[in-house]
């Protein structure tokens, strides 16, 4: 995602330098960006074309109604893991990695998705969308930290899980990372572990929803308040259907613009922890990095400024809404929504891509059972909140 | 004055005006599509 605001390509981007500091670093040149583009592009196309053909293919089948289910995030993932393998087989994946920005197209594709969206619907759903997000981060954020701190974690990585697991995944562990001043193999530990959390997560919980036969904003609530990753929200909600989506989007963005107050609370923990311990024997200086200009800007600098996108675009469209025939307006809508599938499309396509679970082997056990458990936590407390804030909407 | 301590996302290069560019793109694209510049047919 992006950096300052913490997207998660960046701070994938830094889990490679991170990597490559063990590593020797693969030449990364703009003819191999370049290449990587042409990659995501051609697999982005082929899984749109399959998501055409493979109905086509098996209509009067014993699996043509299954293949008529499945949705185009599957398909781009699923070849985005087959570009991983074949890139990484063939040793250029690493020159690759500044054309595989999940996030740039994540936000691109949010941002037309706001014009999708019913502005009454973002309205109505901005309420119940900031209590919960409010509360699960909070329930989430302590228990992490507390389960963390059972464990015997040290106090900085215990910020980056439980800001990662509370808040939007990478981008927020790169926020918390640059509030507490983690170390960089404590962040690429948290990154890749969100990544391999998130993943199954994408076709699991629109699964368990549908078994569970929870209602559309439900499920979308639901699924925007536990995947930690902004892509795969989007992409879990894609699965789950339209419905799910706007409400997932509505809440994993409120979320989103939340990060920037726990930065600012966690730089206010640390530098006063710092200050009445005495770790640096510099009090007054703890005090003045939290007054400094960098942290009072935090707010805004963490603010992921896509979000004014989202709701600019929701806004264009409901003026156009009330000014312009159904007949000429349907159509240049039809053409946003088909844009905006393009490109998540692509940011699926790179996700599939980006996965590389190596230092999570290195990360041990202890962050894993953190992960694990509070994962857990997420979803029970999150489904608790869903039902509870969303059973009522009505689309 | 001490010096501030390095911060794991000091060194973005591209990435640190992603967020903009993203919105800007996404503004653009939405724009290009309402004025009806960008046609459905015109996406494959």
């Amino acid at each position: 995602m992006t950096a300052r605001n913490g997207a998660s390509t960046a701070a994938e981007e830094r889990l490679d330098e991170t990597t490559a500091d063990r590593t020797p670093p693969a030449p990364r040149t703009g003819a191999w960006t370049l290449a990587g583009a042409v990659v995501v592009l051609a697999l982005a196309g082929c899984a749109q074309w399959l998501v055409r053909s493979v109905p086509e293919w098996t209509s009067g089948t014993a699996v043509g109604s299954i293949a008529e289910a499945i949705e185009y995030p599957v398909y781009a993932i699923a070849l985005g893991f087959l570009g991983n393998a074949a890139l990484s087989l063939t040793g250029v994946r690493a020159r690759m990695t500044a054309a595989f920005r999940t996030e740039l197209f994540i936000k691109i594709g949010l941002v037309l998705l706001g014009a999708s969206i019913d502005l009454g619907i973002i309205a109505r759903a901005f309420g119940p969308a900031v209590l919960q997000a409010v509360l699960l981060i909070a329930a989430v954020f302590a228990f992490t930290w507390w389960f963390a701190g059972v464990l015997g974690l040290d106090d900085r990585l215990r910020a980056l899980l439980a800001s990662a697991l509370s808040i939007c995944g990478v981008s927020a562990a790169v926020a918390a990372a640059g509030a507490v001043q983690a170390r960089k193999e404590q962040l690429a530990y948290t990154a890749t572990l969100v990544i391999v959390f998130a993943v199954p997560s994408i076709f699991l919980l629109p699964w368990l929803a549908s078994l569970m036969g929870l209602p559309p904003a439900v499920t979308g609530a639901w699924i925007g308040g536990n995947i930690d990753t902004t892509a795969a929200v989007t992409a879990a909600g894609t699965v789950a259907g339209e419905h799910p989506l706007q409400i997932a989007s509505i809440v994993k963005v409120t979320q989103n613009a939340l990060l920037g107050v726990v930065a600012v609370l966690l730089t206010l923990y640390f530098a006063f922890r710092a200050g009445t311990a005495g770790a640096d024997g510099d009090a007054a200086g703890a005090q003045r990095s939290v007054l400094d200009r960098r942290s009072l800007a935090m707010l805004w600098d963490r603010f992921p400024k896509f979000v004014l996108g989202f709701l600019l675009a929701s806004i264009a469209a409901a003026v156009l809404h009330a000014t312009l025939p159904e007949a000429v307006l349907e159509p240049r809508l039809d053409a946003a929504k088909e844009l905006q599938t393009w490109a998540l499309t692509l940011a699926f396509v790179a996700i599939g891509i980006e996965f590389h679970a190596g230092s999570a082997r290195e990360a041990g056990w202890r962050p894993v059972l953190v992960f694990a458990a509070a994962t857990v936590v997420n979803l029970v407390v999150g489904l608790c909140l869903a039902l509870l804030l969303f059973s009522g909407f009505s689309f | 004055m001490p010096a501030r301590p390095e911060y794991p996302d000091d060194h973005r290069r591209f990435s640190l005006s992603e967020d903009w560019i993203a919105t800007v793109i996404g503004l653009l694209l939405l724009v290009g599509c309402l004025a009806g510049v960008i046609a459905p047919e015109l996406i494959p």
